[in-house]
């Protein structure tokens, strides 16, 4: 019977093919002598087939459900929020690429018939220029300081043009009578987002303006519209540092993020 | 040819195409799923399990470093998830089994009853018996079984899987497939039904 306990380890071992041929034929020679032992291999080797060949198929949706998974983290580090407008919601599916580097002050919406969709966007391009000037960034709603001048970047940086794709329904594109002199390079800050809104402020024309509120790792904050029609994504979450891209919006003096990146 | 292959979508996936790791995904799913199913005991959290050890090996892929081979990597992710949730399963609920009286490592006779011929069971009632005594076996001994007779692991994979010894993973696999094979017994089932069926030993070489 020690002889059996001696063989029962390698009988099993045997099954999984760790024996070496000399310790195989060994083994093989005590079974065929041994019926408790056969036996024992025998039912070793019945569970073993059976376990072998019960694969299950995996749900079908486990991949999609791992390559979902592993995406935010991804997007977390370095993903460009574009900025949509607000009212094309349902209408229609905007991309906004690349950086509107140039002609910002002069962004503005044709509403041919995006009219009755979003009457507010659509306000007379040339109501809001008049007032430009007015309405800078001191009427800006919470905003823990005036939001000061940035270094206004002066030079003349090629123009990048903004492309924002649509359905027919409305299109955007550079104001008719662009700002000369329109040419500045985009300034970049980093901070956290700290606040996050849209402006319900009517004098001036900021109504329906959304902005974000940054603060800086010195403390000091920044309110940074955005392009007039334009809403913050859902992605970009209170807490988010981000990277942005801002220039002062020529005909409100406003300043204004062009785009928006989470970077960590 | 195919080992450097997925060396190679391994190397993608560490210098940021995450779209990569969709390939290893569906190359290994299959094994990865059952091991988490034969461990865990239901498709739900097996599922669950699944997906968190994919996610897991993404995340942390940068410590692959090819000592051992990626499926190997990653059932020991697998097996870890496992057994968190099976750890954390047990604090959360009340336990209410019953030690068995004649304790953890009873022998149990085999009896010659189990090939009566009185009844012939389905396939599918002899897995059934097979997964319910897989569940009874205590967890370590369920990881080593199933990583040898399903994903198909030598012991020294097993070993530096589940950072063992090789002589205590030969005499672990011993013990589960014995441990098993008594529970399989006393639930009749599995053994009734085959004395009818396969009676075959010598395999893998």
């Amino acid at each position: 019977l020690t002889d059996c306990a001696k063989f029962a380890e390698l009988i099993s071992a045997m099954l999984d093919g760790e024996l070496t041929a000399e310790e195989e034929s060994l083994v093989k020679e005590h079974i065929e002598n041994c019926s408790e032992c056969a036996q024992m291999y025998e039912m070793f080797a019945l569970v073993s087939g059976e376990l072998e060949s019960d694969l299950a198929e995996p749900p079908a949706a486990l991949k999609d459900k791992v390559m979902s998974g592993i995406k935010p983290v991804k997007k977390k580090k370095g993903i460009i929020v574009s900025l949509r407008p607000y009212m094309t919601a349902a209408a229609c599916l905007v991309l906004v690429i690349g950086i509107f580097a140039a002609g910002r002050g002069g962004f503005g919406m044709r509403a041919d018939n995006a009219a009755s969709t979003a009457p507010r966007a659509a306000a007379p391009e040339t109501a809001m220029a008049d007032t430009a000037g007015d309405c800078a960034a001191p009427m800006a709603p919470m905003a823990p300081e005036a939001p000061a001048e940035p270094e206004a970047p002066a030079a003349d940086a090629g123009a990048n043009g903004t492309q924002v794709y649509g359905d027919n329904s409305y299109s955007c594109e550079y104001a008719e009578e662009p700002m000369e002199d329109s040419a500045a390079s985009p300034v970049i800050y980093v901070g956290t987002v700290v606040d996050r809104a849209m402006s319900k402020v009517n004098e001036n024309d900021l109504t329906g303006r959304a902005y974000i509120g940054i603060e800086f790792d010195d403390g000091t904050g920044e309110i940074f519209w955005l392009a007039r029609g334009y809403e913050l994504p859902d992605e970009l979450e209170l807490g988010d540092r981000v990277e942005i891209e801002s220039e002062i919006e020529k005909n409100t003096g406003l300043l204004v993020a062009t785009q928006v990146s989470i970077i960590e | 040819v195919a080992e450097k292959t997925e060396l190679e979508i391994i190397e993608c996936v560490k210098r940021g195409n995450a779209d990569a790791f969709g390939e290893l995904v569906e190359k290994h799913q299959k094994l990865v799923y059952n091991l988490a199913l034969k461990m865990l005991g239901n498709q739900e959290d097996a599922e669950d399990a699944a997906q968190e050890a994919f996610i897991k090996a993404y995340r942390s892929i940068e410590s692959f470093r090819g000592e051992s081979k990626f499926s190997v990597w990653l059932y020991k992710l697998t097996n870890n998830v496992c057994l968190d949730m099976l750890r954390k399963r047990r604090e959360s609920t009340v336990s209410l089994s019953v030690e068995d009286e004649s304790g953890e490592d009873s022998e149990i006779e085999i009896s010659d009853e189990r090939f009566s011929p009185d009844e012939v069971y389905e396939k599918k009632e002899m897995r059934e018996a097979l997964h319910k005594g897989l569940s009874e076996l205590d967890e370590d001994f369920r990881s080593v079984l199933v990583l040898r007779e399903m994903n198909g692991l030598s012991y020294d994979e097993i070993a530096s899987a589940l950072n063992l010894d090789p002589g205590t993973v030969k005499s672990r696999i011993f013990r589960a497939r014995k441990k098993l094979c008594a529970i399989l017994t006393v639930d009749g089932n599995f053994f009734g039904f085959s004395s009818s069926n396969q009676k075959e030993g010598g395999r893998k070489s």
